[in-house]
């Protein structure tokens, strides 16, 4: 059950912008994508709160780092679209993401874990 | 829903490729056409999905997307909408002080002598000629009156920083040199 909290987390635009680089990285590491097809991917994995007005800056970023490389692709359905694919140096930075990402959670998780005491302890005596 | 099909929709969806393209006009040329071929291509197909009304709006204000592409480009780029700006504004404050200077000259000459003869001074490079007689005045601009909005518009748009950066030229020279 998704609750309150947790919609709160998955709109929070500070939170959301810190992953956003590992998150479309990873995603385009499984399967070479556009830039909507991006956005629907994301929101199927549970980042409702990632808008299309943030993903799209944010792929033209990687591919200036060379983390992402681009080519045009017609569509039946429209103009053609700009498919992104993930380069050795986006593999290498999705490698180091992924292991900052482990270590951050790893040192909040247990910080967070822990019940908040009600009422906070009188300061150490220097 | 409903794919966009109609003229009303493309109309919709280029006013704001329009607007968006506005507000990225510190970007290469080259770089703009990118962004509004991406953005058309991907709205288009965001409308197929949840229609071209929710599609804009998850777009957010043109002027966020465009902050959001500039930033992406890692580096300060010249600001040339501000520098023509600037250069207009400069180019205007240039006339109308020679005007103002003009017809104070005039009212000089015409206060200070009863002189049918045309009397000629410069102002900051452009000519001037007061016809007490005709009551009438004229400004003659030079290549100064070019040379002034020139450098506003280079200092105002920070036009140097199209240049490549001075840091990247002197790594490149020592690598060289290695």
């Amino acid at each position: 059950m998704v609750t309150a909290a947790d919609t709160a987390a998955l709109h929070d635009p500070q939170l959301l912008k810190g992953v956003l680089s590992l998150v479309l990285l990873r995603l385009l590491a499984e399967r070479e994508s556009y830039g909507y097809e991006l956005v629907v991917r994301i929101h199927r994995a549970g980042l409702t709160g990632v808008a299309e007005g943030t993903v799209y800056p944010a792929l033209a970023r990687l591919e200036r780092e060379q983390r992402v490389s681009s080519r045009l692709v017609p569509s039946s359905s429209g103009p053609a679209r700009k498919y992104y694919r993930l380069t050795p140096a986006g593999h290498q930075a999705l490698t180091a993401a992924t292991t900052a990402w482990r270590r951050l959670v790893g040192a909040v998780d247990p910080l967070v874990a822990t019940p908040v005491p009600t009422d906070p302890a009188p300061p150490k005596e220097q | 829903v409903i794919a966009m099909t109609g003229i009303a929709d493309r109309i919709r969806l280029e006013l704001l490729v329009q607007r968006l393209d506005y507000h990225l006009s510190d970007l290469p040329g080259a770089r703009r056409r990118q962004v509004r071929r991406e953005i058309r291509a991907n709205t288009r197909a965001a409308a197929a999905d949840v229609g071209l009304g929710q599609a804009l709006a998850n777009l957010g204000h043109p002027r966020v997307l465009a902050a959001g592409y500039l930033a992406a480009e890692g580096r300060p780029l010249p600001q040339y909408r501000k520098g023509v700006w600037w250069a207009v504004a400069a180019l205007a404050a240039y006339v109308a002080a020679a005007v103002i200077f003009t017809t104070g000259f005039l009212d000089g000459a015409e206060a200070a002598s009863d002189l049918d003869r045309p009397l000629t001074t410069s102002f900051l490079g452009a000519g001037v000629e007061a016809n007490p007689g005709e009551a009438s005045f004229a400004i003659t601009f030079n290549v100064l009156a070019l040379v002034v909005p020139a450098v506003v518009f280079l200092l105002a748009s920070r036009a140097w920083r199209a240049l490549p950066p001075v840091r990247r030229r002197l790594a490149a020279r020592a690598g060289t040199a290695q």
